[in-house]
């Protein structure tokens, strides 16, 4: 589903390469998680596959969907099935959550060639979905993520990645800020969108989202460059370890 | 149209020439003698050349149409051509009504002792050619004033059906103490227009004002509202500007009771080759008063916006807050915003503060947006509602907050910044 192939990206304002070689292959269905130090290019790999500016690809691929994915506009890879839940999901004060998400829904059907769909056949399908995930409707009527706490914030994320229905999720540092609690609701959400034909990659600083969201896959990341890749254990080894330990040995 | 009119008016072409409103009109003429109009290098003129209020309308086409979600069921008096035409039945939720021809007549008149004086007292801190000129020039306009203790309702219709026409209006406003006036006021008076209010909201009255700038493609007005605010009383304006070829807004409003507020606000949608210039001037001349002025615009290429505004606090007024915020979001490389906000103040325990910005719009919204897959022009305009949004919050009444968020909307789809193709 996800192939990308010996990426390397630099910052486009300054001489400085973030990511130095990356290769990674996703399946359909499967659930990879990316783990790394501070700095280690991991946001950026979510920017660049979601189409942010500000990043030069220097070589390297990446293909979705046996399509060229660098070459599309950020709205054309979500009409194509990619969904970026951000790190700092942004504040739209005036425009309400439930528009925003109408507006967005109805715009990547448009670019797949579907028909919109109805204003009361969405705010059903949403409601249903917002329930499914504890999330109060009162969060819906107000404006996109605006005086949101942390974890409405995250919470909301997981409700725009539920009801846009992509083909592959990531998911940037979803746990920062969040308690147990929070992290616990969010994990359940990502949990429930599961499923054959789709794909999710976790971004992650430490290992406690992943004792509630079990990747199939563990990718360690330093440095611009993935350095280690396994199972589970790999996220367990971290967490006693630290990454200075896994560092050492490549080096 | 008039056939279902409450009444029909006859012009008022005949104002005395010995009466109240001939002698306010000739001091007018001494002042406007004195002044002239103005030039663009003066002080306030520099970013809006005057010029360009005595030349004739490039207007596309007659401008009568009401804009949506304007309130059907409310006291109404329209204007045609810059003529009264219609005026609404009397009733308990309708301020008392006069043309300025009928008041005119009337030498006992309550106008008798606001028209032009207002505007008089305006010329002392910057002189106001356009306003001297209106004083001296007015024909029509209407007379309202409420009674002690009500709440009551206005709206102002302007109908104009020729691109080409002139039209001058003087209206004058009288909020009795303890009221609550809701002026409502919308359409194109003329080609090229020239309007003053002059407000008198008097002790522990409240009054409100909405101008819907709309629906005017291609016209140039000036307009000018004078106010005094007195004891425990509260003035609130709000405009929102579109459509326009060229605007000049100037609203003096003096603090003269204690507890007084004032709020002047606005937000624009600045088509390409448009221009939108709010000139507001607060004085705070009792204690204890508050007084904010917040201006949002968003101009497209080749639009320009300009915001000069001024809290001035005179010595006695101790325990000032004044409070004056303009921003802009400049779509694409060549709007223009000037903005010249000025505070000047003379009593020592005061708080005041101001602030100017412009920019893009945010990157990282932008991209939020747009990772979500809502096409790029689609997420710049939901950017610059969010944007302008922030001026509702100066509006109290809902339903009016909600239909002016819809002209936002509205206007920003014309805009062509839209992604609704």
């Amino acid at each position: 589903m996800l192939i990308i192939s010996e990426l390397n990206v630099k910052l486009e304002e300054e001489d400085k390469v973030i990511l130095d070689g990356v290769n990674l292959s996703i399946a359909k269905g499967s659930v990879h998680a990316i783990m790394g130090p501070n700095g280690s290019g991991k946001s950026t790999l979510s920017y660049v596959l979601a189409g942010r500016n500000g990043y030069e690809v220097l070589k390297g691929s990446v293909e979705f969907d046996g399509r060229n994915l660098l070459e599309l506009e950020p709205e054309e890879r979500a009409a194509s099935g990619l969904f970026l839940a951000f790190q700092y999901p942004v504040e739209i004060p005036g425009v309400g959550n439930m528009t925003f998400l109408r507006t967005a829904y109805n715009a990547q059907r448009k670019a797949r060639g579907e028909e919109e769909i109805s204003a009361s056949d969405f705010l059903r399908n949403v409601r249903s979905k917002a329930k499914e995930l504890n999330i109060d409707d009162g969060l819906l009527k107000r404006p996109v993520n605006f005086g949101f706490s942390g974890g409405e914030k995250k919470r909301n994320e997981i409700l725009h990645m539920s009801v846009l229905e992509p083909s592959l999720c990531i998911l940037d540092e979803t746990d920062s800020g969040l308690d147990v609690d929070a992290m616990r609701q969010v994990a359940k959400g990502v949990n429930s969108l599961r499923g054959p034909d789709r794909a999710i990659l976790v971004i992650t600083h430490y290992q406690r989202l992943l004792n509630y969201i079990d990747p199939d896959v563990v990718h360690i990341m330093v440095g611009g460059k993935i350095i280690r890749t396994g199972g589970p254990e790999l996220a367990r080894e971290v967490e006693e370890n630290g990454y200075a330990d896994l560092i050492r040995e490549v080096a | 149209m008039e056939t279902s009119v409450a009444m029909i008016l006859d012009d008022a072409k005949d104002i005395k020439a010995n009466g109240w409103l001939s002698s306010a009109r000739k001091k007018a003429a001494a002042r406007f003698h004195d002044s002239g109009l103005p030039k663009q290098r003066d002080e306030y003129w520099k970013h809006t050349d005057p010029g360009q209020f005595q030349i004739g309308s490039v207007g596309d086409g007659p401008a009568t149409e009401i804009p949506a979600g304007v309130p059907d069921m409310c006291p109404r008096a329209t204007f045609r051509n810059g003529r009264v035409v219609e005026l609404p039945q009397p009733g308990p939720n309708v301020p008392e009504l006069a043309t300025l021809g009928d008041a005119a007549a009337d030498e006992s008149h309550w106008g008798a002792g606001l028209y032009g004086s207002l505007e008089a007292r305006a010329q002392k801190t910057v002189v106001r050619g356009f306003a001297a000129l209106n004083t001296r020039d007015a024909e029509h306009g209407i007379l309202a004033t409420t009674a002690p203790n009500t709440k009551q309702s206005l709206q102002i219709h302007y109908c104009s059906e020729s691109n080409g026409s002139k039209g001058i209006l003087h209206h004058l406003i009288r909020v009795a103490p303890g009221s609550d006036l809701c002026l409502l006021e919308f359409g194109s008076v003329a080609g090229q227009a020239n309007v003053v209010f002059e407000v008198d909201v008097m002790d522990g009255a409240r009054f409100s004002h909405i101008r819907l700038q709309n629906k005017r493609k291609g016209r140039r007005s000036i307009e000018q509202v004078f106010a005094r605010v007195g004891c425990g009383s509260s003035f609130n304006l709000f405009t929102l500007s579109a459509d326009h070829k060229v605007v000049r807004n100037d609203c003096v409003v003096e603090l003269l009771g204690e507890g007084g507020e004032a709020h002047v606000s606005g937000a624009v949608v600045g088509a390409s080759g448009s221009h939108h210039d709010d000139t507001v001037l607060v004085v705070h001349d009792a204690a204890n008063c508050r007084s904010r002025q917040v201006f949002k615009k968003v101009l497209s290429d080749g639009s320009v916006g300009v915001f000069q505004g001024k809290i001035l606090v005179r010595n006695k007024a101790q325990k000032t807050d004044g409070y004056q915020i303009s921003k802009a979001m400049l779509v694409g490389e060549t709007g223009q915003f000037l903005a010249k906000p000025e505070l000047e103040i003379y009593a020592d325990d005061v708080v005041c503060s101001h602030g100017s910005t412009s920019g893009n719009a945010d990157a990282d919204s932008l991209f939020y947006l747009r990772a979500r897959g809502i096409p790029e022009r689609e997420s710049l305009n939901l950017l610059a509602l969010a944007f302008l949004a922030e001026t509702l919050e100066e509006i109290s009444d809902k339903s009016e907050m909600e239909m002016i968020r819809q002209l936002m909307i509205e206007h920003l789809a014309e805009q062509g910044n839209v992604g609704r193709d």
